[in-house]
């Protein structure tokens, strides 16, 4: 009797996780148009969005732009634009223009953040001096603007450009300490080396300060770089420094790690905060340099990239200092350090931070060289 | 002969008057292949008749040891009356080989179906029978459906007292019981019950016994007759029985104190009792290093993973939830199905349909035909429906692993279940997706945990035994940590 029951309830459950699902709906993957970026503008009280494919095998990508009150009705509304159905599961990149942002995020990202579709992982950008439709449409034009921006998200790894946050991530830095740093995007006309022809492309521009919800300005590449050591962001960098002797040094700089240390007063407010920053890198290039064993010439070009990274952090440092505007997080720093101690200042850190004291030590260390004229050891090592 | 059944049959047939040859030519009129001779004893005026089954007796044998001795004079040197020659034919100091009175027609009958050879005393309506059984049977060979690299190569023949033989060279012990019977009202196939005494449970021994007396068919001559009275298939299509031409794997569950079946003219052996730990171990895993043996059975339910869910999983997911997949490979897919005029369901399920026409020609055409009726559906299948945009590579690869996945289970019948339960998830995911998949994957747990073999749950140890139980049914242990 009770196995008569499981089978007969086993199918009625089959049918009522449907109900449950809400569809039957299926959709044939070959019928879908997979938009994979997304531009938005706003344009009034209206809000214009641009949506592009990915470029599959011999075909171009396709570019559907549409304006509506809502991104999302904006986006309905693309449907009837052609006979695919429309399909945002896959939306890698989201490119908002920058008198957009100047007016607000909040908006846009309440729509990624609630729409079930779209993924919190998808890359937010926003374009300098320029519109999303216009970096959307132009890059398209001449290629894809779904792949120059994936090819982005990975070059930030060799290169330190800016890192690419997340729409989740930027978000919750937005919640957490009220502003946030996304990757800024500026659009160039260059020529193909091959064909000749002028093509617009989408570049790495340092990052946009975020401040509350609305763009505040932005930082250059340098100040980008310095931003990535601080926020532990580094990844592979490679950094060209005189050698001393007339010469070029090429250093790989493959491992940075940066802590902070706040000093209390005695009323128990942070007086000065020491930001301690280890690099490790490696030699990449020689040009000029004689001895890469000799620890004063490695102490030379030690001294150089310490010099070098130290200008790129104070850079970061002073644009920081001079918004007031903690886009770092050495606020959240000193706290995971000292919690009673920071919620004394919690209120008022902003402005702490524009007069605080802020002590940078730069500890760099060479730790590969080789001289590939001498000869292997037995082991295979080289002296 | 313990089983209680043929002893009634004897009671039933024997002393009903005696055998003549009126009667045993009444049995087997019509059979050309019974033949008679007739003989003077000891060269005296008694005629008897020597009676046998042409092909199932050595003919050397008969003429050498039954019928020149019983020609000859020397023999019945002393004996002066056909009842003194009946008795010296009776004590067995005639022939070379043993003979055992017959007292009825039928019972004469019967043995010589079993490759006796009968001399009957016409009138004295008596008959003695000689065990000249035909040394003609197929020599041990090495298995055919489960190959073995550093196993044992002996399989099982189809003679019961080969393949019985086979079991005691490997357990040379006297626990070691083997417990006959006859069955199939036509085949009268003998059928042998193997279990070590004191190892195996007694109740299971019992019920074996009793579900092999019960077998009701006219001939047994297919193992689905043993499997099926051994099981209840109406069940499941799981298998609740293991069958298995590898003597050495049967010898190894009746050490472990499972019980065994044998029957004549199958090359098989069955055991009892079965859990789905047991059917997706090899005997080669006790053949290898335990490393190798326990990655390799972790390979094993990955494998059953892939063959049941791959197909249904691709289905749900690229019908339903495209969602879940990476975009790459979600490109990849949308290029692989450009052109392709079928849906992805239609698509999926005559794949798995032609893969299975496939499989069932080329098991029963001869080994090189059928060879070639696979490379030849391959290549139509896979490469030509490709390019003819018929069917998209990645649905062919998709069943083409779940299918290859079926083929890494020891077990052909665990194969064959999960082949069914493989279009029933695919059916399932064509519904509904995911959550109908996620259906079909209770109602599939439900089921085998359901299920028992002679009182052993099916899921056994990964419901009812212990850590270590449930390790060593997933990864081969040391032999010291596997000991029982």
């Amino acid at each position: 009797m009770k196995r008569a029951a499981a089978m007969l309830l086993c199918p009625a459950l089959l049918f009522l996780s449907s109900c449950r699902a809400g569809r039957y709906d299926f959709r044939d993957i070959e019928k879908l148009e997979l938009i994979e970026t997304l531009g938005i503008d706003a344009a009034g009280s209206a809000v214009t969005v641009t949506a592009a494919t990915g470029a599959l095998e011999g075909e171009r990508p396709t570019v559907l732009i549409n304006s509506a009150y809502t991104v999302g009705l904006a986006l309905r509304g693309m449907q009837a634009m052609q006979e695919k159905d429309i399909y945002f599961a896959h939306v890698g990149s989201c490119i908002v223009g920058e008198q957009t942002a100047r007016r607000g995020l909040t908006m846009y990202l309440d729509y990624i953040e609630r729409e079930l579709s779209v993924r919190y992982s998808t890359g937010l950008f926003i374009v300098r001096d320029g519109t999303a439709a216009d970096a959307v449409s132009g890059v398209c034009a001449g290629g894809s603007v779904t792949e120059l921006l994936e090819a982005m998200k990975e070059d930030v790894r060799m290169l330190s450009q800016s890192y690419v946050y997340s729409v989740g991530e930027v978000a919750g830095a937005m919640l957490e300490k009220g502003c946030a740093l996304v990757c800024a995007v500026e659009l160039r006309e260059e020529e193909d080396p091959v064909s000749g022809d002028r093509e617009s492309v989408l570049e790495p521009s340092g990052y946009a300060l975020i401040n509350g919800d609305r763009l505040e300005g932005f930082l250059d590449s340098e100040a980008s770089h310095g931003v990535n050591i601080l926020t532990n962001r580094l990844s592979m960098d490679t950094v060209e420094i005189p050698d001393g002797r007339g010469g070029v040094c090429a250093l790989s700089v493959y491992f940075g790690k940066t802590a902070y240390k706040a000093h209390f007063n005695g009323n128990g407010i942070p007086a000065v905060v020491d930001i301690i920053i280890k690099l490790d890198a490696g030699i990449e290039e020689l040009h000029g340099m004689t001895d890469p064993y000799d620890d004063r010439q490695l102490g030379d070009i030690a001294g150089a990239l310490e010099a070098v990274e130290r200008e790129r952090v104070e850079k970061a440092l002073a644009a920081v200092r001079a918004y007031g505007t903690d886009y770092i997080g050495i606020g959240r720093a000193i706290e995971r350090a000292s919690p009673v101690g920071f919620s004394r200042v919690r209120e008022i850190w902003p402005s702490l931070l524009r007069s605080i004291k802020l002590n940078v030590y730069i500890d760099t260390e060479i730790v590969r060289s080789y001289d590939i004229a001498l000869p292997l050891m037995p082991d295979g090592e080289r002296p | 002969m313990f089983f209680g059944k043929a002893d009634a049959r004897k009671k039933d047939t024997g002393g009903s008057g005696g055998v003549n040859m009126d009667d045993l030519r009444r049995i087997f009129d019509g059979c050309g292949d019974f033949s008679v001779t007739e003989a003077a004893v000891g060269g005296s005026g008694q005629r008897v008749y020597l009676c046998y089954i042409d092909g199932l007796v050595r003919a050397e044998a008969v003429d050498r040891d039954v019928f020149a001795p019983l020609t000859d004079p020397v023999r019945f040197r002393g004996c002066f009356t056909d009842g003194d020659r009946l008795g010296r034919v009776l004590s067995g100091s005639v022939c070379c080989t043993p003979a055992a009175e017959k007292s009825s027609p039928e019972e004469l009958a019967a043995a010589l179906l079993q490759g006796f050879c009968a001399v009957v005393f016409d009138a004295q309506s008596a008959a003695v029978a000689f065990e000249v059984k035909t040394d003609d049977k197929r020599a041990v060979t090495e298995p055919a459906a489960e190959k073995a690299v550093k196993g044992a190569k002996d399989a099982f023949t189809e003679t019961l007292r080969t393949n019985t033989s086979l079991v005691r060279r490997k357990l040379r012990d006297a626990r070691l019981k083997t417990a006959e019977t006859g069955t199939g009202r036509l085949s009268h196939t003998k059928i042998s019950v193997l279990y070590f005494q004191g190892v195996a449970d007694p109740g299971t021994v019992e019920q074996v016994r009793r579900r092999v007396e019960s077998i009701d068919a006219d001939a047994v001559l297919s193992a689905s007759v043993i499997e099926e009275a051994l099981s209840d298939p109406r069940r499941t299509v799981f298998p609740l029985v293991m069958s298995t031409e590898r003597a050495d794997r049967f010898s190894m569950s009746i050490a472990q104190g499972r019980v065994g079946v044998l029957a004549d003219g199958l090359p098989l052996g069955f055991v009892v009792p079965v859990t789905l730990a047991q059917t997706l171990s090899a005997p080669e895993d006790r053949a290898q290093h335990f490393a190798v043996s326990a990655a390799v059975r972790a390979i094993r339910y990955l494998a059953l993973l892939l063959t049941v869910l791959l197909p249904a999983v691709y289905v749900a997911v690229v019908m339903f939830h495209q969602e879940m997949l990476p975009t790459k490979l979600m490109l990849s897919i949308i290029e692989s199905k450009r052109n392709v005029p079928f849906s992805t369901a239609a698509e999926v399920t005559a794949m798995l349909a032609a893969v299975e026409l496939l499989q069932e020609a080329g098991l029963r055409l001869p080994e090189p035909v059928g060879q070639t009726v696979s490379i030849i559906g391959a290549l139509i299948v896979g490469q030509s429906a490709v390019e003819a945009k018929v069917v998209s590579p990645v649905v062919v690869i998709v069943v083409a692993i779940s299918v290859v996945s079926g083929y890494a289970m020891p077990n052909q019948d665990l194969s064959a279940a999960l082949r069914l339960w493989r279009f029933f998830f695919a059916l399932a995911a064509m519904i509904n997706g995911m959550f109908a998949l996620a259906c079909a994957g209770v109602i599939l747990i439900y089921h085998l945990s359901s299920l028992e073999s002679y009182g052993v749950p099916y899921l056994s140890p990964f419901t009812d035994g212990g850590a270590r139980e449930k390790l060593r049914a997933l990864f081969r242990l040391p032999e010291k940590g596997s000991r029982r």
